[in-house]
């Protein structure tokens, strides 16, 4: 298996996130952890454009297709890597961000969506908060009732 | 728009161009494309396969004024003014102009050592790897907008005509994608278009032959849902068939053809080698200032070719890599052992345990033959004509990933009186064929000159081990 393969599955076992994308909202939470965790600093090399459901990078479906079919005939040359230090610590930062707080009635891939969605408006396209709200409201109005508490909680993480 | 210069081409005949294009192709990043050859490595099995990457962008651009030319002519309603087509038209001329030389084994070389150094570390060494950040990659459409925004003859053209580089990358780079980027990037495209006609032209394969003239004028465009939509008449529903399937030959016949994907092999393992023995740097740094210091001008094939020739007399550097790189230089292809092909239903992968065993195979081979490992390649490869069928059921085309859907190719449907993904259509064959995929394995060998005779031995063995 190709190495930038093995380091995204790696990358996914980190966050104890599974590699299945069988469906939309699989694809959905594997697009927004790997934003997420570029993010924060475990730079993968996508690049990510504002899509219907938020942040999404072309060239990272490309690549967990290829990993799935690699995945699924074989998975011995993972065994023979793991991910640096740096990066596991610096996805370990992240980790919290993959349990949605009690007090949001969203799916874990929605959240992801509006955690994803914020840091993306705010950090890669430089719009202010007024505006940020305003476009997730317009584009996204399931989650507005929830960018407080997101926003909160990319802060405490110093992620904004 | 106003073509006041003429370029004769093989393929499209006569190409007309505008005075913004022509001076855009006369800069030196532009003619740098002159020595990147498309196909990579295909010209080594099919000689006259060695086209560069400056002729196919000027198709391209060709292309994209025809698909224009038809827009406005169908759906006359679109307020397409010379402007916005002027750069659509440069967005294709300008679209490979990032293009790392032997393209893309060689943008998979660079993501993959930058995957070793930047992420992952051995299980088998004791230590963490390097830092984070020490070593980061662009592909070639990030380089491509780099180019535009930081070479200084393309940016004192780009300014005098007070176009922004970015309304240029934005479209092929598919950022906030505009109304039209599927021209330049989408299942039906002027690059694709450009490409099969190109190939078949230089490699003599038949599968050029589509009525692409017929599908270029049944393009219309038109606002449904809130959205614009670049789609086909029904009429021409049987051409894109012919197209997609043309397509799915013509990959069989060029980049899957054994030879071609062996040396592609050997050349991924020979740009691996360039990349440990800091012969070449591609580091996203590196990049940046190869552009502004302009040695990115030299920055092409016949210099990565001269850096191999440098790797096999490095002293110490890795033998079984210098094995490899010699062997591509000299057009020693690796030998394939075994293949095995068919087509099933998606996501079978029916090859699963057959892999596995290959991979046993090799292990014991090549210490029962004193062969390295790294002398044994296996290959696999799934494809599917469509590009939406390449990963979803007909069942579910709905559910798709926005991109890819927005890429498919759309054709109207009469009945729901909108354009509608082909492979949702009934009446086309690749409603039928999006739900298979072609599988094969092969197993490939290259042998030291030393131990060549033992080819048709172990050919024999692998064969007795896996039927």
């Amino acid at each position: 298996m190709e190495a930038r393969l093995i380091a995204l599955k790696l990358f996914l076992d980190e966050l104890n996130l599974d590699c299945d994308i069988s469906t939309v909202q699989d694809r959905k939470r594997f697009q927004k952890a790997v934003f997420l965790g570029q993010m924060a600093g475990a730079e993968m090399g996508y690049r990510y454009g504002w899509y219907l459901m938020g942040p999404y990078s072309p060239a990272l479906t490309r690549d967990y297709y290829e990993l799935s079919e690699a995945l699924s005939v074989d998975d011995e040359d993972v065994e023979k890597y793991s991910l640096n230090s740096s990066v596991k610590s610096l996805l370990e930062r992240i980790k919290p961000l993959f349990s949605v707080p009690p007090s949001v009635n969203l799916a874990v891939e929605d959240w992801l969506e509006l955690l994803s969605s914020i840091l993306y408006l705010e950090k890669v396209s430089e719009l202010d908060d007024d505006t940020m709200r305003e476009k997730i409201k317009t584009e996204k109005p399931a989650l507005v009732d929830h960018i407080e508490k997101g926003s909160e909680t990319l802060e405490s993480l110093n992620l904004l | 728009m106003q073509l006041v210069k003429t370029i004769n081409d093989p393929v499209h005949g006569t190409i007309g161009i505008t005075k913004l294009e022509a001076r855009l192709i006369n800069t030196k990043a532009f003619q740098r494309l002159r020595n990147v050859r498309h196909l990579s490595l295909a010209y080594l099995v099919y000689p006259s396969a060695n086209f560069s990457r400056l002729s196919h962008s000027i198709g391209v651009c060709h292309v994209t004024g025809r698909l224009l030319e038809s827009l406005r002519k169908n759906s006359p309603n679109l307020a397409l003014d010379e402007k916005e087509e002027q750069l659509y038209r440069l967005a294709g001329l300008l679209h490979d102009i990032g293009h790392y030389p032997f393209s893309h084994p060689m943008e998979d070389a660079v993501k993959n050592y930058c995957a070793r150094k930047k992420v992952l570390v051995e299980t088998s060494s004791s230590g963490e790897g390097v830092s984070i950040g020490k070593y980061e990659y662009y592909n070639h459409e990030e380089v491509g907008a780099f180019v535009l925004e930081n070479d200084p003859e393309i940016m004192a053209i780009l300014e005098e005509e007070r176009i922004a580089p970015r309304a240029i990358h934005s479209i092929f780079n598919r950022e906030d994608p505009p109304r039209f980027a599927n021209l330049i990037s989408s299942d039906f495209d002027a690059d694709r278009i450009d490409y099969l006609l190109r190939t078949a032209h230089h490699t003599g394969l038949p599968y050029g032959k589509v009525d692409i003239n017929y599908l270029i004028g049944q393009l219309k465009a038109g606002d449904f849902d809130g959205t614009t939509w670049l789609y086909l008449d029904h009429k021409a529903l049987k051409a894109a068939d012919h197209f997609l399937l043309s397509r799915y030959f013509d990959n069989h016949q060029a980049a899957f053809h054994k030879t071609v994907a062996g040396f592609e092999w050997m050349l991924k393992e020979a740009l691996q080698g360039l990349l440990e023995n800091d012969l070449i740097d591609c580091d996203v740094s590196a990049i940046r200032q190869k552009i502004e210091n302009q040695t990115w001008l030299q920055f092409d094939d016949d210099h990565v070719t001269h850096q191999m020739h440098k790797l096999t007399e490095i002293k110490g550097a890795d033998e079984v890599t210098k094995l490899l790189t010699s062997a591509l230089i000299t057009r020693h292809p690796p030998k394939q052992l075994v293949e095995f092909e068919t087509l099933a239903k998606k996501g079978e992968a029916p090859f699963g345990d057959k892999k596995k065993l290959v991979g046993q195979l090799v292990k014991s081979y090549a210490e029962e033959y004193g062969l390295d490992e790294r002398l044994w390649h296996v290959w696999s490869k799934t494809v599917s004509p469509t590009k939406v069928g390449a990963h979803f059921r007909f069942d579910e085309v709905d559910d798709i990933d926005q991109d890819k859907k927005e890429q498919a190719i759309q054709v109207f449907d009469q009945h729901k009186q909108r354009p509608m993904p082909i492979v949702t259509m009934k009446e086309s064959l690749m409603s039928v064929l999006s739900n298979y995929e072609y599988n094969a394995l092969r197993l490939y060998l290259l042998l030291p000159p030393e131990k060549e005779g033992l080819l048709q031995e172990i050919k024999d063995k692998v064969f007795q081990a896996l039927h």
